[in-house]
């Protein structure tokens, strides 16, 4: 025994021990404990040992001479007292056959059914039978016979000989026959184990995972199994596979099971007047769920018991935890799809509906730029038509495919270090011939930083602001673009002028479809939505108003991070 | 066109859809170029082949093949200049397709004057440069000999990264240069994080070159793809 303990501890590197001390149980019981604490001393080692005094009024431990688990069985007792019958039965029919017989050999016929007993027997029993058979031999056949008298030491022997005897062969015989047991518990370990494994294996749905490890699990345990995994929301929820309902105090123990990663309730440290035993479902990204078990026996579960335990909630974890990334994954392949065939779905659309306004304008373009000369002025104002509502067209199909990207979310912003001027002067250029009526000026100030931004998002923004300026203001007005950094944000600014917001449009200017009520036909009805897009897209803001001396002010905030700002000298 | 006189130059339309084939065949005939025509990925490459024309236009939505693949087996053994035509708007197709070794890029629907303006100068970038040639556009000059800039006659300094930047647009002048291409020759291959120092050497060019630093009108920039120095015609 102390050798087993030593090399347990040796395999795992253990540096404490720690035992306790004898107590209780009969003398025989406690020798051999003190005789096992004694051998741990002297060849522990570096290893230490620690030995705690036990409290035996509160463990309350009657000294039991035998094993509480053996049950008493009375037809073991009726066996032995029945060949020991036989064998006298068998020595008196041999006296008759042969009556000038001595003593002794009836006496090895009477231990031979004790040696024979012994090895089918438990210890009781045989004690049993070798009293009858001393008893039997002494009054029977020792002579004076019919008579408990012995008159000659080697008498005295030979009736000790039977108990001898019979302890020493039923002692070999138990620790044979527990042997056995204990192989055939570890046999049915490793196969349920197996068992639970293949069956896990095999589970394609995740509901099938509670129910095999509910099956697979009362039978092992002789308990009563609850599965609680964790929802999408961190919360414990009980299988309907187990196999009993949980009260409210128990899910409070499930649930410091799940936060603690320690198994709690019944026969540990914590809650022992739970119900059931609760431990957790440890995988690599933390507890996926936690098992209950209502034990049928009354004792604490065998080291055994809890090391299968153990084994069996690693692999319903991992069973769990596999699970769980198929369905990532999975879902991953899904959205992916669906996002391959929308952006297919856009290309297509896009690529259908602008060949045909690609044709028309590089008709009408054609008309204008070869064939001026001879056209009249109407003529000529009908291909200016043609390429207006082209144009107008192609920018509505622009835009509609502009929000059908940012409604399904396939508007990425790329955030690069981008130089404000440049961003600036850009939309100006690309909306010089709409504003080329106006009188635009530009504030940036030179020193500003460059700043991570989606340099094509933000243009896209500045460009729309400033065609709807200019759409919406009469010629001549004076509009002005400026920017500036104020605190952690971007601040750009497009200003006009002109009539300003209706208050009415206040609050929808940036709604799809939204028209003002005096605004001119020929817009698209996009183009503030896509400014709020774009924004919202990189985390920014944008708001409208009307300034107080007149005119419409929109103020584009865009956050900057600390490592974006760079200075630009 | 000044080589339209002595022999015009042949283009070669790898385009799917038919009409807008007719339609650049007039555009293009009447700018005085001869046109080949091919209908699919796979006839483009043979008719590139076959009439080894002096630039493609290329469609990036053909039916058999996608256009970038056509451009990268026309670059296995051509330096022709190719024009990307295309309906696919978005900057990463045209950065692909520009890195992938297309000389220019055009959107549908565009103008005529447009692309032909942009053909010209595919076609002049495709001449080789003279080794002591004067670059000049507009109010800039540049003698690539002495390594002398000047600005309106006025000799400009420029240092050594600067130069290194303004040479590399004289060399692909009316070609736009993509951020990458552009990182990658002046700061190595691993220079590709460095995009905010370009961003702040291109404001030094402009600073420098410019006649009004707000309103560029040498060193223009392609949204979201990168920077052309512009050549007058």
């Amino acid at each position: 025994m102390a050798r087993a303990l030593l090399r347990v501890a040796g395999q795992r590197s253990v540096t404490q021990i720690v035992v306790g001390k004898p107590s209780g149980g009969s003398l025989w019981k406690r020798l051999q404990r003190e005789l096992i604490i004694r051998r741990l001393l002297r060849k522990s080692g570096g290893i230490d040992i620690h030995i705690l005094g036990v409290d035996s009024s509160a463990t309350g431990t009657r000294g039991s001479r035998w094993p509480v688990r053996v049950p008493l069985d009375v037809r073991q007792y009726l066996a032995a007292t029945g060949v020991v019958l036989l064998a006298t039965l068998v020595n008196l029919l041999l006296e008759i056959v042969e009556p000038r017989r001595g003593e002794y050999s009836t006496a090895l016929i009477l231990l031979l059914a004790v040696v024979v007993l012994a090895t089918f027997l438990e210890v009781g029993p045989t004690l049993v039978a070798a009293t009858l058979s001393a008893l039997v031999w002494d009054y029977f056949f020792l002579p004076p016979r019919f008579a408990f008298r012995v008159n000659q030491f080697e008498d005295a022997m030979l009736l000790g000989l039977y108990f001898v005897v019979a302890i020493a062969v039923g002692q070999l015989t138990a620790r044979i026959r527990a042997q056995q047991v204990a192989e055939r518990q570890r046999e049915d370990r490793a196969t349920a184990l197996y068992l639970l494994t293949r069956e896990l294996t095999e589970a394609t749905e995740l509901d099938q995972i509670p129910q095999k490890v509910v099956e697979r699990m009362q039978h092992v345990f002789e308990a009563q199994i609850a599965v609680l995994l964790v929802d999408q929301s961190g919360h414990l929820k009980q299988h309907p596979a187990g196999t009993f309902k949980m009260a409210g105090t128990e899910h409070r123990v499930a649930a410091w099971v799940l936060e603690q990663q320690h198994p709690a309730g019944k026969f540990t440290e914590h809650e022992p007047t739970a119900e059931a035993l609760y431990v957790p479902l440890k995988a690599s990204a933390g507890t996926v769920g936690v098992l209950g078990l209502r034990f049928k026996q009354l004792v604490p579960p065998s080291i055994g018991q809890r090391n299968l335990l153990d084994a069996f909630s690693q692999q319903v974890a991992l069973a769990l935890e596999r699970h769980r990334l198929q369905a990532v994954s999975e879902k991953s392949k899904l959205l992916a799809e669906s996002e391959r065939l929308s952006q297919n779905l856009l290309n297509s659309m896009s690529h259908e509906i602008r060949t045909p306004i690609a044709a028309i304008t590089s008709a009408a373009g054609n008309l204008v730029e070869f064939q001026e000369s001879d056209f009249s002025e109407t003529q000529k104002a009908m291909v200016m038509e043609i390429q207006e509502a082209t144009a107008r067209l192609n920018r509505l199909v622009g835009n509609v495919l502009d929000i059908t990207r940012l409604e399904s979310g396939h508007v990425k912003p790329k955030l690069e270090l981008c130089d404000v001027r440049d961003l600036v002067q850009t939309a100006v250029r690309e909306t010089r011939k709409e504003l080329s009526g106006h009188h635009l000026t530009v504030e940036v100030p030179p020193d500003l930083p460059l700043v991570r931004l989606d340099f094509v998002l933000t243009l896209q923004t500045l460009t729309n602001l400033l065609s709807n300026a200019a759409f919406h203001t009469p010629k001549g007005t004076e509009v002005r673009l400026s920017a500036r950094v104020e605190g952690p944000a971007l601040v750009l600014i497009v200003a006009d002028r002109g009539p300003g917001i209706a208050p009415q449009s206040l609050a929808r200017i940036f709604e799809k479809f939204h028209r003002g009520p005096n605004a001119p036909t020929g817009g698209t009805g996009l183009g503030l939505s896509l400014v709020k897009g774009f924004v919202e897209a990189q985390g920014g803001e944008v708001q409208a108003a009307n300034a107080p001396a007149g005119g419409a002010v929109f103020t584009l905030r865009l956050p900057l991070d600390k490592a974006g700002a760079m200075a630009a000298n | 066109m000044s080589d339209a006189t002595s022999k015009p130059a042949t283009v070669l339309v790898i385009e799917d859809e038919v009409q807008i084939r007719r339609l650049l065949r007039v555009c293009l005939e009447r700018g005085g170029y001869q046109v080949a025509e091919a209908s699919s990925g796979k006839e483009g490459i043979g008719e590139a082949a076959a009439c080894s024309p002096d630039a493609v236009l290329l469609d990036l939505g053909l039916p058999d093949m996608d256009g970038l693949s056509v451009l990268k087996r026309l670059r296995e053994w051509s330096q022709v200049p190719i024009l990307v035509v295309s309906v696919r708007a978005h900057e990463d197709e045209k950065i692909t397709a520009l890195d992938s070794g297309a000389n220019d890029y055009v959107t549908k629907p565009f103008s005529t004057g447009e692309l032909l303006a942009r053909l010209r100068a595919a076609l002049r970038s495709a001449q080789p440069p003279e080794a002591n040639a004067v670059f000049r556009s507009g109010r800039l000059q540049v003698d690539l000999a002495t390594r002398t800039v000047k600005v309106k006659g006025q000799k400009v300094r420029l240092t050594a990264t600067e130069y290194a930047l303004l040479l590399l647009f004289v060399q692909h002048a009316g070609k736009v240069l993509t951020h990458g291409q552009i990182l990658r020759e002046i700061w190595g291959p691993d220079g590709g994080d460095r995009t905010g120092q370009l961003r702040v050497y291109m404001a030094y060019l402009r600073d420098k070159l410019e006649a009004n630093p707000g309103e560029p009108e040498l060193l223009i920039t392609e949204p979201g793809v990168g920077y052309r120095l512009v050549v007058p015609d």
